[in-house]
């Protein structure tokens, strides 16, 4: 009978508010959904710069997981397939020449997972993006192997490759027309690094992630519109191109939007992506440097718990303190907690 | 509504879930017993005026205001007080003294004196009329009503909002008490307008309940209000919506000052329930001694209840059809804010508008990705995982600084939460620390 099915012995649980969650919104479902944005450059690099880029990607994601689930081990955590590693993985491979030897990729992504990730606390504590991190470091120490660029190939099974100039770096020349170029630099036709030659995948990704509820529209606008309109005031430049040319695409829709390195805020994210879009044209223009993204994100992403720290929403029923003078004092809160403390 | 609204509030949309939405008011069963916790309102805990061994009728007052803030207790069955017991209080969680009292199956009320013309009457007889029932805010925050209605000269009140939102999910108790004593609560709501003496009124629904709205707009069409402008407004269905902040920011655009109360800005807000109770209490004479429960979730027949209060939850989820096996949380109000019960036998109280049953399948937390949503969704604009990270470092000055004293605990940012983190609680933690560093000093 009823009395007896609601008795003492049913053991209740509790629990703090709310009792209900989002079950539409994981971390990992965020991870999976990067991931198959991410396939689009992904194809991109298959098509342009053959079976091997697969090759390279294969091995990056593989090493991954692999050092992922050696540093949970070393760190005595639980290892949880949560993605993240997966996408550290992807974006690592396609931030790679074409050509990059396999050991090379290996050394770079376990860097990624292990000292950039990982020894920082792992998943939402790195300060840089593991993946442009590990780039970098790949840039100053295989300086050869990451500079040399190849065509895009014929065939995608052939390993045969020539070599070419990037459309960022001095020696590159182009015989067609300026509308021929930038149909090139837009569909990916171009020397570069294997996923983020062609823009239009990239750009496809990244709808595909601002549609998903993913990442927002603020970072991606504002960084590749800050490159824009800088290029375009510094006389002698090509505002077009320097957009469509290099990594910027992938950068602002994959790279920039990383959770755990941008800032939080709305605001925060405008200075963010603002300071990213000056640095990519100072490295570009003005540094020893062709390409500048991702050393653009690695210095705002220090930037990071600055602009945290400081840009903060403005609560609801804040009353902003009167003005005097030049300078703004305090806020009375503020003072008070202070008082109180000494 | 656009996007450049500037009233326009944050917040989630949870499924809503309102099962019982066309569930007409049923009475409950009058319990065999009743347990009735002496502090059911914020405030002073109110004094014993009754003996174990004595007799005592529906609505007598057994207990008698214990302070300027404080409300009565009317006994809600007709029998003999058997004793005084310590209980576990379904609101704090902490033990409190209740009244246990046995009913005689009777039900034989006192004698109650109903006015014909409160209008008539002057504004101290009303307020004493809403003392003596023991009203308070039957919206959840259990403030008593005669002190919110008698605010402080300086303080001139221009607005009421009458608070019809219900935004949580499951519950629909104000939804049906709109539908079926709607004319009630606007005689209700005019007589608030008489007491504080304000000519404008809002009462605010959301729009998931069409029926509602109607039969407000038909009553007040038909209306002959002198001089008094009541408007029902309808407002798009967004959990919290029926925060009183967030409510007050959406209709007027004024927000509260930090720290403090809706009466800063000039408003009092008052939810559909309490106007309901004042209604019944001044032209009835009837004092506050049961309300409408939703009893919803992992029940059989979700149903709307008009429960007397110290009634058993076991009792109420009885007359629901049963729970479902597996069901193993019993929550007092919504599923966004409500607080899970310890026992089956908790009694329901002034404040519980809801008895929710649901299955425990939370997910644990997971590291904090820095994704932003709680930051986007917070209605008071606050960094939530900003709190987070503090009280697990045990930083809890700090907590002041980001003014953690501004959250309203409503739960949007650790329902969107995608690594599951239960960003309430930790706030709720490093409240509680924080009010003990201060009781220390």
């Amino acid at each position: 009978m009823n009395k007896e099915h609601i008795s003492e012995k049913i053991k209740l649980a509790v629990s703090s508010a709310p009792h209900i969650q989002d079950n539409k919104k994981s971390t990992k479902k965020t991870m999976f959904l990067v991931c198959f944005a991410l396939l689009f450059p992904t194809i991109g690099g298959i098509y342009y710069f053959g079976i091997y880029s697969l090759v390279v990607i294969f091995v990056s994601v593989l090493t991954a997981i692999t050092t992922e689930y050696a540093a949970k081990l070393f760190r005595k955590q639980e290892f949880k397939m949560d993605g993240s590693a997966l996408v550290t993985g992807m974006l690592f491979a396609l931030i790679l020449p074409p050509r990059t030897p396999i050991w090379v990729v290996v050394i770079g992504v376990a860097f990624a997972i292990a000292i950039i990730k990982e020894s920082f606390g792992g998943l939402g504590y790195n300060i840089f993006n593991p993946a442009l991190a590990a780039r970098a470091f790949l840039a100053v120490t295989f300086a050869g192997i990451m500079t040399s660029w190849i065509s895009p190939v014929s065939n995608i099974l052939t390993m045969d490759s020539v070599t070419t100039a990037t459309p960022l770096s001095e020696s590159f020349s182009y015989a067609g027309s300026t509308s021929e170029l930038y149909m090139d630099l837009f569909l990916g036709n171009t020397g570069g690094c294997i996923g983020e030659t062609s823009v239009l995948l990239v750009l496809i990704g990244g709808l595909l992630l601002l549609v998903f509820g993913i990442i927002k529209w603020r970072i991606p606008t504002i960084y590749i519109g800050t490159v824009f309109l800088l290029t375009w005031i510094i006389p002698g430049q090509d505002p077009v191109f320097h957009i469509f040319a290099g990594g910027l695409f992938l950068g602002a829709f994959f790279m920039a939007t990383d959770y755990v390195t941008a800032p939080m805020t709305a605001k925060g994210q405008y200075i963010f992506a603002f300071g990213a879009g000056v640095f990519v044209v100072i490295i570009r223009l003005y540094g020893s440097m062709p390409e500048g993204v991702a050393f653009s994100i690695l210095l705002m992403n220090a930037f990071t718990p600055l602009i945290d720290r400081y840009v903060r929403p403005k609560p609801y029923g804040y009353i902003p303190p009167e003005k005097k003078g030049f300078f703004k004092p305090k806020n009375k809160l503020e003072k008070r907690v202070k008082n109180d403390k000494d | 509504m656009s996007i450049f609204d500037k009233n326009k509030s944050s917040g989630v949309h949870p499924p809503e879930n309102k099962k019982s939405s066309n569930k007409p008011i049923e009475e409950a069963l009058i319990p065999n017993k009743v347990i009735l916790p002496l502090s059911q309102h914020i405030g002073a805990h109110a004094k014993i005026i009754v003996q174990p061994g004595d007799s005592v009728k529906t609505g007598q007052k057994i207990a008698e205001v214990g302070g300027f803030v404080s409300a009565p207790i009317h006994s809600t069955v007709s029998g003999k007080v058997k004793k005084i017991i310590q209980i576990v209080s379904s609101v704090t969680s902490s033990t409190v003294d209740a009244i246990e009292i046995e009913s005689d199956g009777k039900d034989s009320w006192v004698k109650l004196k109903n006015e014909k013309k409160p209008m008539t009457l002057s504004n101290d007889v009303l307020l004493k009329l809403i003392q003596d029932a023991g009203i308070v805010g039957l919206g959840g925050a259990t403030f008593p009503t005669h002190v919110k209605l008698k605010p402080p000269p300086d303080k001139k009140i221009d607005t009421i909002i009458v608070n019809g939102c219900e935004c949580e999910p499951y519950i629909t108790s104000d939804h049906r008490l709109i539908i079926e004593h709607g004319d009630k609560i606007v005689k209700g709501l005019q007589l608030i307008m008489k007491i504080i003496d304000c000519n404008n009124a809002y009462i605010a629904i959301e729009n998931n309940k069409p029926d509602a709205i109607d039969k407000l707009k038909e009553i007040i069409k038909n209306l002959n209000a002198n001089k008094q402008k009541i408007t029902v407004k309808c407002l798009e269905t967004q959990y919290p919506m029926g925060a009183e902040k967030t409510l007050l920011k959406r209709i007027l655009g004024k927000e509260v000052p930090i720290g403090g109360l809706p009466m800063d800005v000039g408003v009092i807000v008052q939810n559909v329930g309490t106007i309901y109770a004042i209604y019944e209490a001044i032209y009835n004479g009837k004092p506050l001694v049961e309300r409408v429960v939703t009893v919803s979730g992992e029940v059989n027949e979700p149903k709307n209840l008009l429960a007397r209060f110290g009634t058993s939850a076991k009792e109420l989820i009885e007359q629901c059809g049963d729970k479902k096996p597996d069901a193993n949380i019993v929550i007092f109000g919504g599923p966004m804010m409500g607080i899970s019960q310890i026992s089956f036998d908790t009694p329901i109280q002034k404040g519980t508008n809801s008895i929710l049953i649901k299955k425990d399948d939370k997910q644990l937390e997971s590291n904090c990705i820095r994704c932003g949503s709680c930051i986007e969704t917070c209605p008071m604009n606050l960094m939530p995982m900003m709190y987070v990270a503090l009280v697990k470092k045990r930083k809890y000055p700090e907590l002041k600084e980001c003014y953690i004293e501004n959250c309203v605990e409503c739960g949007s940012c650790a329902y969107g939460c995608p690594a599951k983190i239960p960003i309430v609680q930790y706030i709720k933690t490093g409240k509680s620390e924080l009010q003990r560093m201060r009781i220390k000093k």
